[in-house]
């Protein structure tokens, strides 16, 4: 960045990539975790994050920011699962980089955690997009019934049965898998 | 809640509890009760897995220190190492031939490969070492042979006394210095090696218009039980397809399987051994007189270096190991293209230690 | 005696009941092992997906990743402010010039298609069905274009071999003194 930049242009610039840094990971994961398809995630992570900068004038208060994005990013999600039909799980063909495990992960400690994750993925395979999304939101991010609906702009009992539909769902797939 | 329930209670709990316990060791050694070799300890500390995709690749490295617990000496071991039976890239193998462990003593096996094992496959060691066969001095055989590793071992066996008994005479007929040039020839010739890719179902990977047919040319071996009596190869560039060797029992005895030896010749005259083409039908008996065929349907693809192809000109076969029906195995005369493991272990000792170490060593061994 | 429907079970072990059916299902829970059980069960899967959330997709490189998508988005938000209408006048112009307006849609699928193109490169012909490889790299086994090094590669002298599916590698590990031959089966 040039020295010349203009102290507002660099505040600006540097709150732009604060709030990009603070949240990236969180979005992503939401994303990802709704479409199951890291390529998509990328995009649409993307995506969300531009039009919210876009309107960075709106986002002064960076909880309600961090709320506001995630509304963006779920919808976002699901137009696009809409649009494309069910997204499925696929694995990357060409072997990418591998997983920058810590230097302290031990090879059970990197199978562990590969296996939840395909346990997880799984999972959410079986749900529908909105409940996977109630389910996201509610039981990996940890939102509140009331901010979930207002997320998927829905009423609370709509959301409540997505939440409620999800979790069963989700239970009897474990049984089975167990089986 | 009942104690009944509670135990319930975590039934799926348990299930995803399980991911947030300790793994059992990363590689279980598994010997039978009254196995030769005894385990005494291994150390797989170095070992590491790297998810990809829907797979785990295990880079495994360990140690193993085995003892000799039979009475008789042992002059080889070959472990399977097994993350998953049925995934290609799932099972590897380690051997360790021109050993001499007497009865009682200890001696180390180093594991270094690299496996491929399902992401999901469920619980348990990420891969299992178990034995799959020990030789003895007097040729004996210990294990389950899943790998044909008696088949194996005494052939190396077999080369590593011809080639010591070689090197031997070498050192008495001209001397310290005759025996220097012999190996250093052999560490010359080791050098030059050739890249190989095997690609399915003799799917060339060149345009097929600029194939040709070429017939292969065999080394003479007057006391082969079997005879080469002609071989053909599809050649385009550096890529050979569809090796096909027809061969005749001149012996009196029936044979199990063979392998013929395969030397490239690129456009430059140099000779390369390329691998060996194993007789194509397992459960084989070819009977005396009896003609069969080795034949692989598959493409070989050869490079040099950073993958610079090389031109093959001619192609050389030779016969590099026969077992009869008996299980008597027969190897040809020593010759300069094919190393054996014993060779590459005296050359190696001669380039780390010096020619008197080689010296001793050839000493050490009191040859059947 | 009659259970609570497992949507019920669902919503009590997350404590999204309305305040009387959150009451007549503890008290039915008081006396019922079964659905004590079920409600265990749930509470553990949400914990346990709750502390999941952090976790990166299996085979992702995040800090690669989350380079990419920062600098994605900086070249997006710097499109944007390329082509960005102008503020409306208090009277709009009589002949105004449509140009920008269309302009932005344009260039955006334009920047869009190139950052797609640059993130997701036209796909390659398929690699040759390779079985296995010895070579420089190490044995190795291929399927279907997928492939994976079984052998770490070593400077010092290897003699590689294949036969039929097998590829071996015969090496004198440096450790040992002894000469070793790892196999990898393709089958």
């Amino acid at each position: 960045m040039s020295e010349t930049v203009e102290p507002i242009l660099r505040d600006t610039l540097e709150w732009q990539n604060r709030f990009i840094s603070d949240n990236l990971r969180r979005i992503f994961l939401l994303i990802y975790r709704m479409l199951g398809n890291v390529a998509d995630a990328q995009d649409l992570t993307q995506e969300v994050f531009i039009k919210a900068l876009q309107r960075q004038d709106q986002l002064k208060d960076a909880e309600k920011a961090a709320h506001w994005l995630s509304r963006i990013a779920t919808n976002t999600a699901i137009d696009h699962m809409r649009r494309h039909g069910r997204v499925s799980f696929c694995e990357i063909d060409s072997l990418p980089e591998p997983i920058a495990s810590s230097p302290s992960e031990s090879p059970e400690q990197v199978l562990l955690r590969a296996e939840r994750q395909a346990v997880l993925e799984d999972g959410l395979q079986v749900l529908t997009a909105r409940e996977r999304a109630a389910l996201l939101l509610r039981d990996v991010e940890g939102l509140p019934a009331e901010e979930v609906a207002r997320h998927l702009n829905c009423s609370k009992a709509t959301v409540r049965s997505h939440i409620a539909n999800a979790r069963v769902k989700f239970r009897r797939y474990l049984t089975r898998r167990k089986s | 809640m009942s104690t009944r329930n509670r135990c319930s209670a975590f039934l799926l709990g348990g299930v995803l509890a399980a991911w947030a316990q300790p793994a059992p060791p990363s590689l279980k050694v598994d010997f039978p009760a009254d196995s030769p070799v005894a385990l005494l300890s291994v150390g797989s500390g170095e070992s590491r897995t790297e998810a990809r995709g829907g797979a785990l690749v295990l880079d495994l490295h360990a140690a193993l220190t085995l003892r000799n617990a039979s009475q008789r000496r042992i002059r080889g071991v070959m472990l399977l190492v097994q993350a998953q039976e049925f995934t290609p890239g799932g099972k590897g193998s380690v051997a360790v031939p021109s050993l001499d462990v007497r009865p009682g003593e200890t001696f180390p096996i180093r594991i270094d490969l690299r496996l491929l094992r399902p992401l999901l496959a469920g619980g348990g060691p990420l891969a299992g070492v178990s034995l799959d066969g020990v030789l003895f001095d007097d040729l004996s055989f210990y294990g389950p042979d899943r790998l044909n590793s008696r088949r194996s071992m005494t052939v190396w066996e077999l080369e590593a006394r011809r080639d010591r008994r070689y090197f031997k005479s070498v050192l008495e007929a001209r001397g310290p210095e005759g025996l220097r040039q012999e190996i250093v020839d052999s560490l010359d010739r080791m050098a030059s090696r050739l890249d190989v890719q095997v690609v399915r179902r003799g799917r060339a990977t060149a345009l097929a218009a600029q194939e040709r047919e070429v017939k292969f040319a065999f080394l003479p071996f007057p006391d082969s039980p079997i005879e080469p009596v002609g071989g053909l190869v599809q050649v385009t560039g550096s890529e050979a397809r569809a090796p096909h060797i027809e061969v005749l029992n001149r012996s009196s005895r029936a044979i199990r399987y063979f392998e013929i030896g395969w030397i490239v010749r690129d456009r430059e005259g140099r000779q390369f051994l390329a691998g060996a083409v194993p007789a194509s039908s397992s459960g084989l008996k070819l009977a005396p007189g009896a003609k069969s065929q080795a034949f692989e349907d598959v493409a070989l693809k050869f490079s040099r270096g950073a993958g610079q192809p090389v031109a093959l000109d001619g192609m050389t076969g030779f016969v590099s190991q026969v077992e009869f029906a008996d299980g008597n195995i027969w190897i040809p005369a020593r010759t300069a293209l094919a190393p054996s493991p014993e060779e590459q272990r005296l050359a190696d000792l001669y380039r780390r230690r010096g020619l008197p170490a080689l010296a001793n060593e050839l000493k050490r061994f009191s040859e059947r | 005696m009659t259970h609570p429907n497992e949507s019920r079970l669902a919503l009590y072990a997350g404590a999204e009941l309305g305040l009387l059916s959150h009451l007549r299902t503890a008290l039915h829970l008081r006396g019922c092992d079964r659905c004590n059980q079920h409600v265990e069960e749930l509470r553990g899967i949400r914990e346990w997906m709750r502390a999941q959330d952090d976790e990166a997709p299996a085979g992702v490189h995040w800090d690669s990743l989350a380079a990419e998508m920062k600098a994605n988005v900086r070249l997006g938000l710097a499109a944007g402010r390329c082509v960005s209408v102008p503020e409306p006048g208090p009277e709009p112009p009589r002949f105004r010039w449509p140009a920008p307006a269309m302009a932005l849609p344009v260039l955006l699928v334009v920047i869009a298609g190139w950052i797609m193109a640059s993130l997701h490169p036209p796909l390659k012909p398929a690699p040759p069905e390779f079985i296995v490889e010895a070579s420089a790299s190490g044995i190795g086994v291929q399927r279907d274009g997928r492939g994976f090094t079984l052998l770490q590669p070593r400077n010092e002298n290897v003699v590689f071999s294949v036969r039929g599916e097998v590829a071996g590698a015969r090496y004198v590990d440096a450790e040992t003194g002894q000469v070793t031959i790892s196999h990898v089966y393709a089958q």
